[in-house]
C-alpha cells in the first residue's frame, strides 16, 4: 500500500496551476523565516530565527527578485511569529512579546517594547516560542514548546512555568495561560469566525501532526504541561512521563495530518482573497518543512465541533514554516530547517500565485450518514464505477513512544456513487462509517469531460463525530509499549558534542551544508554543527582513534551529485556510500541482491544502520570465518540481509586482524555526515592473568565503604545512586599487584564526577571522569589531568548506560591502565603503580547525580 | 624635553609641524601615521611616555586599556573626534578613512593579544549605531547561573553591558569586540558569547537589584536587598546614538518607578571607569534608593561631596573593595555613603530625579589611583 501511495503521489505536484517565485535576499544573507506580516503599505516585514527582522519593499512586484531588503529590527531573541495589527508590529521572541517601534519613520526599527516577559525558561534548547494571532478585542496568543530533555531527545518536559501551553495575552501586557497539552506547537492561526487553531509536531504523546481548535481551559494531551494546572499546583503533583493522565479530558483534534504527508508542520492561515488565489478562499493552508510542501485544510462543523479534510496542495517548494497571504491573494512561504531537517532550499521566501489557470480539483468535502458528500471545482465527466473508489480507515494509539503509526487500517466497502444533477457533486456511500476514525478516500479515474484528471485524488478526513451523533477519540487509550531502556544505552556516540575530537583526518569541519541549488554536485556550507564535511581542498579520509570489532553502527549521510565515499569498517571492508542507486549502502566487490533501494539521490539526508562481525582466527592466526555485514538499512528499511567480504576491499589497509578502526573515505568526493554511533558487540581483550581473586560485588555489603563529604550515597539491591552535594564514597586496602574494576553507570546531566585510582594515603592518582553534562569538560572516559587523556566528545550521553571498566596490569616496575567503555579502549597509560595500587572512589561533583551497577572488582595478588 | 604645560594648542602644533606632507601623499600606513601624529604623547612603543610630558599623562596602549573602547571602530572614531577635556585632538580633517582605520589597528596591536575570533559571519560588531541583543546569555564567571533571558547592550565606545533581563540587573561591563551570535548554529537555543573581557564584574557576577527601599545600613545583607524590589524590562531603545533601556522598579506587582538608564565608557587621564545615566520618574511615593555598591564592611570609607552637585567616594575594602564613585546629578538626590554601602536616595517629594554615576574599578595600586582621580576631579 505504502509504494502504491508513493508513486501515485509522485507527479501531482500542483505547479501546473500555482507558480513559485524565489526572492533573493542579500548576497550572503541567511533568512530563516520565523514569522511574516505585511504592512499597511504592502511592504512586508519577515521575523528570523536569527533574530533580525527584515523589512521587504515591494514583495508584489512582478518580479519576485526585485524586492529590495533591508534589516528593519537585529539582536532579537528568534522571531517566531510576527503580527502586524494595524500600525503596531508585534514580535514573539524566545523570551519576551514585544512591540516594534520605528521612531523617525526611516523603516528601521529605534524602539522595541518588552510587553510581557510571563512565563518560565530554563535554557532549554527546544524552548520556543511561537505565535501570534490577534483576536478582535486586541488579544494575542503564542504557544510555548516543551523542553525535549535526556533520556530520550525528543523527551518533552516541562520544567518552567506554562512550558506546554498556549497563552493569551491581553492589550494590557497580562498573559492567562489559555490551554495545555501541547508538544512542539510550530504554528497558530485564526479564522474569519475568530476561532484559533494550533498545529503540533509527532513526537512524545503525540501520534501525527494534528491541527487543534484551541479553546480556552481544554486540554491537547501531552501530561508535562499538567504540572503547571491549578490542580497540579494544589497538590504538588508531576505528571508522569510514560502514564497517561486519565483524569483529565483530552481533546481531539480537528483535522490529523497523515504522517506521510507532514511530519513538521508550521503554521496555518485561511484564504481570504476574493478568489485571488483560485477557488479555496475559507479554507487553511498549512505550512509543512520537512516534506517541503503546502497542504490544504478544509473544515466544516459537526454538532458544533470542527473537523475535516486534508488535501496536498502544492509540492515541491522548500522547508516551508510559515505561510502569509499577501494583501493581493498571493501566498508567501517562509523556509528554514535548521537543526530540523527539511527539503531545499532550507531558507529564504518565496511567492505561491495562482496562475489563473482552471483547476480541476476536489474542492470541499462533507460528512453525510453514510458517507461522503464530495464537491469539486468544475464538472465532472461521469460518477466513477463503485471499484473506482478507494476507501481505507485508520486510528492511532495514545502513548509516550515517539509517534504512532496509523492503526487497525480497515477497508471499507463503497456501496453507492451518485453524481449531482450539475455534475459538481458526488455521493459516496459508504459502509461502516464511524467516529473515531480517519477516512482515506481516492478517486483515481474521475475525469473532466475533456479528459483531465483530478490535480490531487485523494483525502483523508478525520471522523470525530458522525452525522447521528456518535463520537469518539481518533487517537486511542492503549497499553503503552514496554519502558524501554534508554536508546542510548550501550551506544558510542562518536560525534556528539565535539565532532572530531574521537577522529583523525585533515580538511574536515562541522558546518551545515546544503547542495548548492545552482550546482548539484556542489556544497553550501555555513557556520552550524548540522554536519562533519570534508570541506577542505586536500581532505584526508576521517579515520576513528579507537579500534573496534564486532559492532552495530547507525550515521547519517548525504551527497552531493556524483559524489563517492565509503566507510571501511576495521579500516578495510567498505560499505559503498557513493550516489548511485543499487550501490549505495552495499558492501563492495560482494553481490548486492536489493528487495528495495531507499537511497533518494543527492542532497537528500539518509540513516544508515547495520550490524558488522570482525573475522574470526584461530590460535594460531588462521582465518576460521569471513569479515560480514549483516541487516544493513537505509531510513530504516533493510536493504540487505547479509554479505561477506572474502578478504579487504581496494583501498583498505592489507591484511586481516582482530580489531581496527573505522575510516571514511574523504578524498574522492565531498560528503556529509552527522551523529556517527558505534554499539560495540564484543569486547577489546584486555584481561588480568596469574593469580586472580573472585569478582567481588562491590555494593553487597554497606560497611565497605567510608562515606566523605555531603552527597546523598544510597545502595538499595546492590545499586548505588548518588545525588545532593559534593562527596565521595572510598575503599582503601592493601596494594595489589594488578586489578580490574567494571560497572554500569549512568550519570545524569549537570555535575561531573569521577571514578578515582587511590594510592596508600587515600589521594587520587588517577581521575577518570564520569561527565555529561552539556558545556562542561572533560567527558566521562577522559583520564583528567593526563596528557592527551581528555575526551570532549559526548561518547555517552546524560541517562544513557555504560559499560565502565579500568584494567591495571603490572608491567614492567609500573602499572599499565586501560580503560574500557562499553568494551572499546580509550585510555591506555602507564602509571607508578603506587600513585594507583590501593584502593578506588567514587567521587561525586556539585550538581552531579549517577547510578551504577553491577559494580565489581578482582585482583591480582 | 618641553616644559610639563604644554598647551593643546602647541601640541596639535608640533604634530602638524612633525606631519608635514600631510593630505597630500598618497594613504600612509598605520604606522606612518601613528609615527607622525601619535608617538610623540603616546610614544614610539605605545607606553604613553612620549617626548611630550602632559599634566594629563598620554595613555599607554600596553595594556589594551579602555576608556574609549579597543575595537578598531572605536579608535578611529576616537582619533577622529578627540577626548574633550583632554589634551586629545581630533585627527578627522588630516587622516582618511582608511588611514583612521590604519592607525587604530596598529594601535592594537601594541596592546595584549585579543582572544581568538570566532566565525566572522556570526559575530555582531558595533558600529556607529549601538546594538542592543536579546538571547541566552552563559554564566558571566564560572560557576555563576546562566540566563536564558539576558540583554547585552553594545555601545560605540567599544563597552558591552550584559544584563539579567528577566528582573533588570547590570551584572558585569566587558570591554572590546561585542558578541558571537552562536544561536545562529545547531538546532536553536544556544547560548549567546560576549566577546568583550570584563572589565568589572558587579558583586562576584551575582549583583542584586539596584533600585531598592532601604538605605545601606539596613541592606547590609544580600537578602533583604533581593527582598525589596525589582526591576522589569519594559523598552529598550536606540536614539541619537545613544543606547537608553527603559525599565519599572515593582514593588511585587507595582509598578513604583520609571528608570530609563544609559551607560557610556568615562575617562579620567588617570583612571578609565564607566558612567551610568539615570532618569527616574516616580509613580509612587515609596521610598527608593539607587544601591551602587557595598561599602568597606566596618572599614573606614572616603567620601567627598563635590561643589557642583557631585559626589566622590572609594571603597578601600570589602566586597566592592578598589571601586571609586563618582556621582553627578542634574536634579537634587541625596548622597549617602557609610560602611555599609554607597547609594543614591530619590527624593519623594519629587516626581522626577536625574543622576549619573560613574565607576572607576581600579586595578591593583587603587590608593594611588584614588588620589589622582581626587586630584583631577575636585576643584
Amino acid at each position: 500500500m505504502l509504494t502504491a501511495l508513493m508513486l501515485a503521489a509522485a507527479p501531482q505536484v500542483g505547479g501546473e496551476h500555482y507558480t513559485v517565485e524565489y526572492l533573493t535576499p542579500p548576497e550572503g544573507e541567511i533568512v530563516e523565516v520565523g514569522g511574516m506580516d505585511f504592512l499597511p503599505n504592502g511592504d512586508l516585514l519577515v521575523s528570523t530565527r536569527r533574530g533580525r527582522v527584515w523589512y521587504v519593499t515591494d514583495p508584489m512586484g512582478e518580479n519576485a527578485a526585485d524586492a529590495k531588503w533591508h534589516i528593519f529590527a537585529e539582536g532579537l531573541h528568534e522571531g517566531l511569529g510576527l503580527n502586524v495589527v494595524g500600525e503596531n508590529i508585534y514580535l514573539i521572541q524566545r523570551g519576551e512579546v514585544s512591540r516594534l517601534i520605528d521612531l523617525d519613520g526611516d523603516r528601521v526599527c529605534d524602539r522595541i517594547e518588552t510587553l510581557t516577559q510571563d512565563w518560565g525558561m530554563t535554557g532549554n534548547y527546544h524552548e520556543f516560542a511561537f505565535g501570534l494571532p490577534n483576536d478582535d478585542e486586541g488579544n494575542l496568543y503564542f504557544s510555548l514548546n516543551l523542553g525535549f530533555w535526556s533520556p530520550e531527545w525528543w523527551h518533552g518536559l516541562s520544567r518552567a512555568a506554562y512550558r506546554g501551553w498556549v497563552m493569551k495575552m491581553s492589550p494590557d501586557g497580562k498573559v492567562e495561560p489559555f490551554a495545555s497539552g501541547v508538544r512542539s506547537p510550530c504554528g497558530l492561526g485564526m479564522n474569519a469566525a475568530g476561532d484559533l487553531f494550533y498545529t503540533d509536531n509527532q513526537g512524545d504523546w503525540m501520534a501525527s501532526s494534528p491541527i487543534y481548535h484551541v479553546q480556552p481551559g481544554k486540554w491537547y494531551g501531552h501530561p508535562a504541561s499538567l504540572r503547571w494546572t491549578e490542580e497540579y499546583q494544589k497538590e504538588g503533583r508531576v505528571p508522569s512521563s510514560t502514564i497517561p493522565a486519565s483524569d483529565q479530558e483530552r481533546q481531539n483534534a480537528a483535522v490529523w495530518l497523515p504522517y506521510a504527508w507532514s511530519r513538521s508542520t508550521g503554521n496555518l492561515e485561511e484564504a481570504n482573497t476574493d478568489g485571488a488565489f483560485g477557488p479555496f478562499d475559507g479554507q487553511f493552508f498549512v505550512a509543512e518543512l520537512t516534506e517541503g510542501r503546502v497542504l490544504r485544510v478544509q473544515m466544516e462543523q459537526v454538532d458544533g465541533e470542527y473537523q475535516g479534510a486534508v488535501f496536498r496542495f502544492r509540492d515541491q517548494i522548500g522547508s516551508v514554516c510559515r505561510v502569509a497571504f499577501a494583501p493581493d491573494g498571493s501566498l508567501f512561504t517562509g523556509f528554514t530547517n535548521r537543526g530540523w531537517g527539511g527539503r531545499a532550499p532550507g531558507h529564504g521566501l518565496a511567492r505561491v500565485r495562482w496562475n489563473g489557470k482552471q483547476v480541476f480539483d476536489m474542492h470541499r468535502v462533507s460528512l453525510t450518514e453514510d458517507g461522503f458528500e464530495i464537491f469539486f471545482t468544475e464538472e465532472v465527466a461521469s460518477a466513477p464505477s463503485l471499484a473506482d473508489v478507494e476507501a481505507e480507515s485508520y486510528d492511532y494509539n495514545y502513548w509516550w513512544d515517539y509517534g504512532s503509526p496509523q492503526q487497525r487500517f480497515a477497508s471499507h466497502e463503497v456501496t453507492a456513487v451518485a453524481l449531482a444533477r450539475d455534475k459538481k457533486s458526488l455521493r459516496v456511500r459508504i459502509a461502516g462509517i464511524e467516529a473515531g476514525r480517519c477516512m482515506r478516500l481516492k478517486l483515481p479515474t474521475l475525469r473532466t469531460a475533456d479528459g483531465r484528471a483530478l490535480l490531487h485524488d485523494e483525502f483523508h478526513y478525520t471522523i470525530n463525530r458522525t452525522r447521528d451523533g456518535e463520537s469518539a477519540l481518533v487517537v486511542k487509550d492503549t497499553t503503552p509499549p514496554a519502558d524501554k531502556q534508554n536508546a542510548s544505552d550501550g551506544w558510542l556516540h562518536l560525534t556528539w558534542g565535539d565532532a572530531l575530537d574521537r577522529w583523525e583526518g585533515s580538511g574536515w569541519e562541522l558546518v551545515d551544508a546544503e547542495l548548492d541549488p545552482n550546482d548539484k554536485s556542489k556544497l553550501v556550507t555555513r557556520p552550524g554543527i548540522g554536519a562533519l564535511v570534508n570541506t577542505g581542498d586536500g581532505a584526508t579520509d576521517l579515520m576513528s582513534k579507537q579500534e573496534f570489532g564486532d559492532c552495530e553502527f547507525f550515521f547519517r549521510i548525504m551527497l552531493p551529485q556524483g559524489s563517492d565515499s565509503g566507510l571501511y569498517f576495521m579500516d578495510r571492508y567498505e560499505l559503498q556510500l557513493n550516489d548511485k542507486r543499487g550501490q549505495f549502502a552495499g558492501v563492495h566487490s560482494v553481490k548486492n541482491p536489493r528487495v528495495l533501494d531507499q537511497y533518494q539521490g543527492p542532497g537528500v539526508w539518509h540513516t544508515v544502520s547495520g550490524r558488522f562481525f570482525a573475522p574470526r582466527f584461530d590460535e594460531n592466526g588462521r582465518k576460521v570465518r569471513n569479515a560480514k555485514f549483516e541487516q544493513i538499512m537505509i531510513d530504516g528499511v533493510m536493504v540487505l540481509g547479509s554479505a561477506e567480504p572474502g578478504g579487504e576491499t581496494g583501498g583498505g589497509a592489507e591484511g586481516e586482524v582482530a580489531r581496527a578502526p573505522l575510516r571514511f573515505q574523504g578524498w574522492l568526493g565531498k560528503v556529509c555526515l552527522g551523529d556517527i554511533r558505534i554499539r560495540p558487540l564484543d569486547r577489546a581483550p584486555v584481561e588480568l592473568s596469574g593469580t586472580l581473586t573472585p569478582w567481588m560485588n562491590l555494593f553487597e555489603q554497606d560497611s565497605l565503604w567510608e562515606e566523605v563529604g555531603s552527597a546523598n550515597f544510597q545502595v538499595s539491591d546492590q545499586v548505588l545512586r548518588a545525588s545532593e552535594g559534593s562527596g565521595s564514597l572510598r575503599v582503601v586496602g592493601d596494594a595489589v599487584s594488578g586489578f580490574e574494576v567494571r560497572a554500569v553507570v549512568r550519570v545524569a546531566e549537570g555535575g561531573a564526577s569521577s571514578l578515582a585510582l587511590l594510592n596508600g594515603d587515600g589521594g587520587a592518582g588517577l581521575r577518570i571522569a564520569l561527565n555529561a553534562s552539556p558545556g562542561a569538560q572533560p567527558k566521562t572516559g577522559s583520564a583528567i589531568g593526563v596528557e592527551g587523556g581528555t575526551i570532549t566528545t559526548d561518547l555517552i550521553p546524560g541517562g544513557a548506560g555504560a559499560d565502565v571498566q579500568i584494567v591495571g596490569v603490572a608491567e614492567g616496575g609500573e602499572m599499565r591502565v586501560r580503560v574500557l567503555l562499553n568494551g572499546v579502549v580509550f585510555q591506555d597509560l602507564r602509571m607508578p603503580a603506587d600513585q594507583i595500587n590501593r584502593g578506588f572512589a567514587i567521587e561525586l561533583g556539585e550538581g552531579a547525580s549517577l547510578e551504577m551497577s553491577e559494580a565489581r572488582a578482582r585482583f591480582q595478588l | 624635553m618641553l616644559c610639563p604645560r604644554t598647551s593643546i594648542r602647541t601640541l596639535l602644533a608640533f604634530a602638524l609641524i612633525s606631519a608635514p606632507t600631510l593630505a597630500q601623499e598618497s594613504e600612509r600606513s598605520g604606522e606612518e601615521v601613528y609615527k607622525q601624529l601619535c608617538a610623540v604623547c603616546h610614544g614610539d612603543t605605545g607606553d604613553g611616555k612620549g617626548l611630550v610630558q602632559l599634566d594629563r599623562p598620554a595613555r599607554s596602549f600596553r595594556d589594551g586599556g579602555f576608556s574609549f573602547g579597543n575595537t578598531k571602530e572605536a579608535i578611529s572614531r576616537t582619533v577622529a573626534a578627540g577626548i574633550g577635556g583632554t589634551p586629545m585632538p581630533g585627527f578627522a580633517t588630516m587622516l582618511s578613512e582608511k588611514e583612521l582605520e590604519a592607525v587604530a589597528e596598529y594601535v592594537i596591536a601594541f596592546g595584549p593579544e585579543q582572544p581568538e575570533a570566532p566565525d566572522a559571519a556570526m559575530r555582531l560588531t558595533v558600529g556607529k549605531r549601538p546594538q542592543i541583543v536579546r538571547g541566552h546569555l552563559p554564566p558571566v564567571a564560572p560557576g555563576k547561573k546562566e540566563h536564558p533571558r539576558g540583554l547585552l547592550v553594545g555601545t560605540v565606545d567599544g563597552l558591552s553591558w550584559e544584563y539579567a533581563a528577566d528582573d533588570l540587573r547590570l551584572l558585569a561591563v566587558r570591554q572590546g569586540e561585542f558578541v558571537s551570535r552562536e544561536d545562529w548554529k545547531g538546532r536553536g537555543g544556544t547560548p549567546l558569547k560576549p566577546l568583550g573581557r570584563i572589565v568589572h564584574l558587579r558583586e562576584d557576577g551575582e549583583a542584586t537589584t539596584e533600585f531598592v527601599q532601604f538605605p545601606p545600613e539596613h541592606i547590609a545583607s544580600a537578602v533583604m536587598r533581593s527582598t525589596a524590589y525589582w526591576r522589569a524590562l519594559k523598552a529598550t531603545e536606540v536614539r541619537e546614538g545613544r543606547a537608553w533601556i527603559e525599565s519599572k522598579v515593582m514593588e511585587g506587582e507595582t509598578p513604583i518607578a520609571t528608570v530609563r538608564e544609559s551607560g557610556e565608557a568615562f575617562s579620567l587621564s588617570t583612571a578609565a571607569g564607566y558612567r551610568r545615566t539615570f532618569e527616574v520618574e516616580r509613580h509612587t511615593d515609596s521610598t527608593l534608593h539607587f544601591f551602587a555598591g557595598s561599602g568597606p564592611r566596618g572599614g573606614e570609607l572616603e567620601s567627598i561631596p563635590l561643589d557642583n552637585a557631585g559626589f566622590l567616594c572609594f571603597v578601600p575594602s570589602g566586597e566592592d573593595s578598589g571601586t571609586a564613585y563618582f556621582f553627578q546629578t542634574r536634579t537634587v538626590v541625596e548622597y549617602i555613603a557609610n560602611p555599609h554601602g554607597v547609594s543614591v536616595k530619590i527624593p519623594t517629594d519629587e516626581q522626577t530625579a536625574g543622576f549619573a554615576v560613574t565607576v572607576f574599578p581600579l586595578p591593583a595600586g587603587a590608593a594611588e589611583a584614588w588620589a589622582q582621580i581626587k586630584k583631577e576631579v575636585m576643584p
